[in-house]
């Protein structure tokens, strides 16, 4: 019976029927056939939400609408601009590095695509990039949003597997350094061979000084968050509404572009997100516990364990899995059906619970930038205007840093736990 | 439906201003004032819930469910209209009978509190049971005249 859910709910989702619908029917059915009262359905629906750390995720969703709204999101552009605009790259190193300081204050990949990646497009269409690799940069460089903290599928991948929320958000941030990196070094290299703009001096001391005051404070809210939970004075939730208030405060006193048509409209996008995702998350907790009764994380456990009781290899084993499913699926679908049976086996045999997170979230990062289900690789061509032939073109070198950060992520797993091994 | 949309828009915003300053007051009281507030963090699970059901008709009105598309839309036109009317007819099954499951639980459970604040529990499953009445109008009201697009933003 739970392989036929499975099978149901895949059927559904690929004929395109809404993803909450998809797990919902499936579940309405096992429920009517197995004689389970209709009011456990309703309340494993209900309750699934009534979670306290679940709670960030409309603030964070909020923070990033009210970044792109209120004109903090042009601010970064602009200091990224003048601190990393004579590197080779040029504009590509000011879009990658401006992806690093968004994401310190929003949680979700495509907030980052969506506001800062329009501003950062025509920015490099304007200076001669070509529209494909001005797309290609964005989208690549906006997979570390979710993996730097403030995360929303890190918050999400906390709350189903019952680790710690500030150890995976603090977890996050060496390989979203590393990544940045990475892909800053590639975009140096194609810029060399292509002969591609950039500033035509250095900044002076007094011209990084001039372009950090207007973005100063919008630089300091992820420091205050993330000292915050590292000292223990917030939880990430209570660090969310700090953020939130905080954002609020400077764009609508410091910057003084924050307006009431503003504030309703980013209220209106943020409530439209937080239920448009969260519904999959109380729909699933109901999947979830059929898959429980049916005990398939148990059947997966004993099979896996069979292949092999060896972290490593299983980690490898669990990047496969999550790199397929984050072709098809979207990654709160994803975290929510996927890692309560892989996590267990995987946890375990000895693997980290942090560490699995950070990886099972990068691959399905990853996953926005693959087909058929690259939600990333849409929105960008959109706003690009660049056929999706022409931007996974572009993307291919992209797809090269990345897949080493996956790798240095999964082997050296001291980098990962090296941060969240000094709040233990 | 104008007004009652305007109505919606304007209950949510209230329940996310609330999410968002129930935490921060908690954190100001708590760490200047040192008087934290008692039950804040289940008031605002409460707020949570109700913001995510409540909203859910707005999610459906500008379509804006998460769907994968792409396999139904290369489908030939004769089929996709099937595949469409076929997840029409389930969805608007689906949320009736979540609605009715939500419902009967209401009436097992009208004497329950949570255990703090004594919030009603009716209240909860109260904005399940509207979410999705709400919802199942607007998928057939979809039915007869089809929103523009049907993309979710969210990741």
């Amino acid at each position: 019976m739970g392989i036929a859910l499975i099978i149901g709910f895949l059927a559904l989702f690929v004929l395109g029927f809404p993803v909450v619908y998809s797990i919902l029917i499936p579940s309405i059915g096992y429920v009517l056939i197995e004689g389970f009262p209709s009011g456990l359905l309703a309340q494993r629906i209900t309750y699934a939400l009534d979670s306290f750390p679940l709670v960030a995720v409309p603030i964070f969703i909020f923070v990033g609408n009210l970044m792109n709204l209120a004109g903090v999101t042009e601010r970064i552009f602009r200091f990224a601009d003048t601190l990393v605009g004579r590197v080779p790259g040029g504009l590509a190193q000011v879009n990658i590095f401006s992806s690093l300081i968004f994401s310190g204050m929003s949680g979700a990949a495509l907030a980052d695509v969506g506001g800062l990646g329009r501003i950062e497009i025509e920015a490099m269409r304007k200076r001669g990039f070509s529209a494909p690799f001005s797309a290609a940069v964005t989208a690549s460089s906006a997979v570390v949003g979710p993996i730097f903290p403030p995360s929303i599928p890190l918050i999400v991948y906390g709350s189903v597997t019952s680790v710690s929320i500030v150890q995976l958000l603090i977890a996050g941030i060496v390989p979203a350094l590393i990544c940045i990196a990475l892909l800053m070094v590639t975009a140096a290299l194609l810029a060399l061979r292509g002969s591609m703009p950039r500033a035509a001096r250095w900044p002076t001391f007094w011209e990084v000084v001039a372009a950090l005051l207007p973005a100063l404070p919008a630089l300091l809210a992820p420091v205050l968050m993330i000292a915050g939970m590292m000292s223990g004075l917030f939880t990430p939730t209570e660090a969310a509404a700090v953020t939130a208030g905080y954002v609020l405060l400077i764009s609508g006193l410091v910057y003084r572009e924050l307006t009431w048509r503003h504030l309703w409209n980013a209220m209106m996008v943020t409530i439209r997100s937080t239920s448009a995702i969260l519904i999959i998350v109380a729909a699933a907790s109901l999947f979830g516990w059929i898959l429980a009764v049916e005990q398939i994380p148990q059947e997966f456990a004993g099979w896996i364990l069979q292949v092999s009781k060896d972290p490593l290899v299983l980690l490898l084993i669990a990047n496969l899995i999550f790199f397929a499913v984050g072709m098809f699926l979207d990654s709160t679908t994803a975290t929510l059906l996927v890692v309560p049976v892989i996590a267990p086996p995987m946890v375990l045999a000895g693997v980290d619970p942090v560490h699995l997170g950070i990886v099972a979230i990068f691959n399905l990062m990853i996953g926005l930038l693959t087909p058929p289900m690259g939600l990333s690789l849409y929105l960008i061509s959109s706003i690009a205007k660049v056929s999706l032939r022409q931007l996974l073109w572009a993307l291919i070198p992209f797809y090269v840093p990345l897949l080493m950060t996956l790798a240095i992520i999964t082997f050296a797993s001291d980098l990962v736990l090296w941060l969240p091994g000094m709040l233990r | 439906m104008h007004l009652v949309r305007r109505l919606l828009e304007g209950l949510c915003a209230l329940l996310l201003a609330g999410i968002v300053l129930v935490p921060l007051l908690q954190v100001i009281l708590r760490e200047v004032f040192v008087s934290p507030l008692v039950g804040a963090e289940e008031f605002t699970r409460f707020l949570l819930v109700c913001l995510v059901f409540m909203a859910y008709p707005l999610v459906v009105d500008n379509g804006e469910n998460i769907v994968m598309a792409e396999l139904r839309e290369s489908l030939p036109a004769q089929l996709q209209r099937a595949v469409i009317t076929l997840t029409l007819l389930c969805t608007v099954a689906a949320s009736v009978f979540i609605a009715y499951a939500t419902v009967i639980t209401i009436q097992a459970n009208l004497g329950n509190t949570t255990p703090t604040l004594k919030i009603p529990f009716w209240l909860f499953l109260g904005s399940t049971a509207l979410g999705f009445s709400a919802a199942c109008l607007l998928h057939i009201a979809h039915g007869i005249k089809p929103p523009a697009a049907e993309i979710g933003p969210n990741q």
